[in-house]
């Protein structure tokens, strides 16, 4: 078995045993049946008592884990078009510890991945704006910015 | 004998270009306002008018912490030269053995010391020893490779360091250590081997080990955090992968800022150590606004060269005109503000359009062109291929705005106003374009000319060979050194061919309904008649041949007075050339395009 499988065995064996509330993460099933180990499906809900959180909803990612994991990090991304100042029109996300080169570690566990993003939901860097709507919104049209946030947590809503 | 600049300036004394023959050995150039005839014979006449500029003199010399030691032999120097009002620009060696000053304006000098790149370190250990202090066991091992992290981690910069150290307690006992642990960088790997429990994980590849005597963990001494362990394996992978990319390393745990120092990580490597010194020296070396230490950019040349500058206070990179060329050891002329080869009388600035302009036509440049930007701060060529518009350079790691350039510190909020703008600018820059192409092309024609001929010069520089040079001298009976005017006149044609390239490139900037525009032509002119006439004697002498050939080798010596001096008058013609260019850039009659 690779690093890359073991280490990932390993976080799957870790999350199981104890994650945050409310969050979910597995590997995806292939067509075949069989887990795919490399490409995850989680779901993040927004902060209890902020903007986020209304409406119970849980915002779904991918990640999709390199070859070379831990020394490369992984690609996390939402929903293409979702509404988050430091989320690209395509669905990746602006995080520094998400970034090789920049604070990504190999000691990062995907705990720490998933809480951070959680963290970047209700507290968005202006300093590094990834799309143009909800960046624009957040910093010169707060009302109109959180009009869109409750509108989109209504789509992701669980019930 | 040859008057150049001199006929044109005859009404306005300041721009004196130094024409006459008998000045072979000046290489300080001088204005002179009050004396019409500007050549002074007496010494006590030079040595009076030295006087008034004893303040400045002295000024300049406590800039310098180099000089303090020098300042009697720099005005030992200025006695002995012709001295007038004002030092122009040039640069002159020093008694002492590979020490040079450098004026790159009338204000301010640099001085230098070229080296080699073996003899740096054990230069640097000296002086350092010297400011921190005299340890018993500083022959060890372990205090040299102390004094390089010191060195790795303060951009190579002795001042740097004797900054930080005024800042410190006076007590000379360790004044490394504090240095270092101040900016975290003491510390030391420990492998621990011996657990309370039985069995752990490793947080990396999730092994669990349960023989710690066969697979040990590390973790670093002065980070507090127990968790921030691995095994030996995962924090050899961990360092490997950032070897090349960075001088300082953090410890391994998850937002962890702790710097893992580099006695440690020889510990670990050593070829770790030597990667990390040399990724820190390399990135100094192509750092443009680091003139503390500077290579030759001539392959295979390991010629360091450390200067006096401290800090942007001293040289405006930006604004100086013309920081004049720099030679090695080994007579590779390059300039210190761009770290290229020489290019006098054209500035660094243009030089870049220059080459831009050139690399138009190229399919894979205009790629380059069309989807990079240049760093603002080190010019490296970055292409963004994700990621917002907060860039971060690879290379020096400064942060600037992709869409404006500029610096990303305080640049928040306007973030999407500065779209707009570029796009405005991007369409005048390409009606210009236009319009200078013909132009170019004319000018770039010659500049290839140039390239080439120099190419040839070259080979023929290449071809005096010491077999050559024996032969010659078993002729003759003549010494090795007699003969170096030979090498002399070789060396000084290629760069006066080095400067005619330049100067082409210089006047497809140039307003050319400005008198000096007519006044630089005929400087480049004459230096280009005598370049010809210089290489056509070569070429009847024969220096092609790598075969003895009695007749023609007896010409060599009959040429002897006339190649040597030939030698200088190219060498004075180069002076005039590049004063006059610098005057150019100088005037604001470069038409920027």
């Amino acid at each position: 078995m690779s690093l890359c499988e073991q280490r990932l065995q390993e976080e799957r064996k870790k999350w199981r045993k104890d994650h945050p509330f409310g969050f979910y993460a597995k590997p995806i099933k292939k067509t075949d049946g069989t887990l795919n180990i490399r490409h995850w499906e989680a779901g993040i809900p927004g902060k209890k008592d902020t903007l986020w959180a209304k409406n119970n909803a849980i915002y779904p990612i991918q990640i999709e884990y390199p070859a070379d994991y831990p020394s490369k990090p992984p690609k996390i991304s939402f929903p293409a078009g979702f509404y988050h100042p430091n989320v690209y029109p395509s669905g990746k996300i602006c995080l520094s510890i998400l970034n090789e080169g920049q604070d990504w570690k190999p000691s990062i566990t995907l705990k720490q991945i998933v809480l951070g993003i959680q963290e970047l939901l209700n507290s968005p860097n202006p300093n590094s704006p990834a799309q143009d709507p909800a960046y624009r919104a957040f910093t010169q049209n707060k009302q109109k910015y959180v009009e869109n946030v409750e509108k989109q947590s209504l789509k992701y809503s669980k019930g | 004998m040859v008057s150049t600049g001199t006929d044109f300036y005859s009404n306005n004394n300041n721009f004196l270009y130094s024409s006459d023959e008998e000045n072979d050995d000046v290489e300080i150039m001088f204005d002179d306002s009050s004396d019409e005839s500007s050549h002074i014979d007496d010494t006590s006449n030079k040595l009076q008018s030295f006087l008034p500029n004893k303040n400045k003199l002295e000024k300049l010399a406590s800039i310098s912490s180099f000089s303090t030691k020098n300042t009697h032999v720099l005005v030992e120097l200025l006695k002995k030269d012709k001295i007038n009002n004002e030092i122009a620009v040039s640069h002159r060696k020093f008694k002492n053995k590979n020490d040079y000053l450098l004026f790159p304006n009338k204000q301010n000098f640099i001085n230098y010391q070229i080296l080699e790149l073996n003899n740096l370190l054990s230069k640097y250990n000296n002086e350092l020893t010297s400011i921190l202090c005299d340890k018993p066991d500083n022959s060890l091992e372990e205090y040299k490779d102390r004094l390089i992290s010191l060195l790795a981690t303060n951009s190579w910069n002795i001042f740097q360091i004797e900054k930080k150290l005024i800042n410190l307690p006076t007590e000379k006992e360790n004044r490394e250590d504090n240095i270092l642990s101040t900016t975290g960088l003491l510390n030391d790997i420990i492998i621990i081997n011996n657990f309370d429990q039985d069995a752990l994980d490793c947080p990396i590849c999730c092994e669990t080990i349960t023989d710690f005597e066969k697979t040990s963990f590390i973790k670093i001494t002065n980070c507090d955090d127990s968790s921030h362990i691995a095994c030996k394996d995962c924090y050899i992978t961990y360092l490997k992968s950032n070897i090349s990319e960075t001088f300082s390393i953090n410890c391994i745990g998850g937002a962890c800022k702790t710097k893992i120092s580099y006695t440690s990580i020889k510990k670990f490597n050593e070829t770790f150590f030597n990667n990390l010194i040399k990724f820190s020296l390399l990135q100094c070396f192509n750092d443009l606004n680091n003139l503390a230490i500077n290579s030759c950019p001539e392959q295979e040349c390991d010629n360091v060269i450390l200067t006096n500058y401290q800090d942007d206070s001293i040289i405006d990179l930006t604004t100086t005109v013309n920081l004049e060329s720099v030679s090695c050891l080994n007579c590779h002329k390059f300039c210190l503000s761009c770290k290229k080869e020489s290019h006098s009388p054209i500035t660094c600035i243009l030089l870049k359009k220059w080459f831009n302009k050139i690399n138009e036509g190229n399919e894979s440049l205009n790629w380059v062109l069309n989807n990079t930007q240049p760093c603002p701060n080190c010019d490296v060529d970055i292409e963004k291929i994700d990621g917002c518009n907060h860039m971060k350079c690879g290379f020096c790691k400064y942060e600037f705005c992709w869409i404006c350039n500029k610096n990303w510190e305080g640049h928040g909020g306007s973030f999407y106003d500065c779209m707009n703008k570029r796009d405005m600018d991007n369409k005048k820059e390409k009606n210009m374009q236009n319009q200078s192409f013909t132009r170019f092309r004319n000018y770039y024609k010659f500049f290839i000319e140039s390239e080439n001929n120099m190419l040839l010069d070259m080979r023929l520089f290449n071809n005096l060979t010491s077999k050559k040079l024996n032969n010659l001298s078993t002729l003759f009976g003549m010494s090795f050194v007699e003969l170096e005017f030979l090498n002399d006149c070789l060396r000084e044609l290629i760069q006066a061919r080095n400067m005619i390239k330049y100067s082409f490139a210089l006047l497809y900037f140039m307003d050319q309904s400005h008198n000096l525009f007519y006044i630089f032509t005929h400087n480049q002119m004459s230096l280009f008649s005598k370049i010809d006439e210089v290489s056509e004697l070569l070429l009847d002498i024969n220096m092609d041949s790598t075969l003895p050939n009695s007749k023609r080798d007896i010409k060599v010596l009959q040429m002897k007075p006339y190649l040597i001096q030939a030698t200088s008058m190219l060498k004075r013609l180069q002076q005039n050339l590049s004063k006059c260019g610098q005057d150019l850039v100088e005037k604001k009659l470069v038409i920027y395009n």
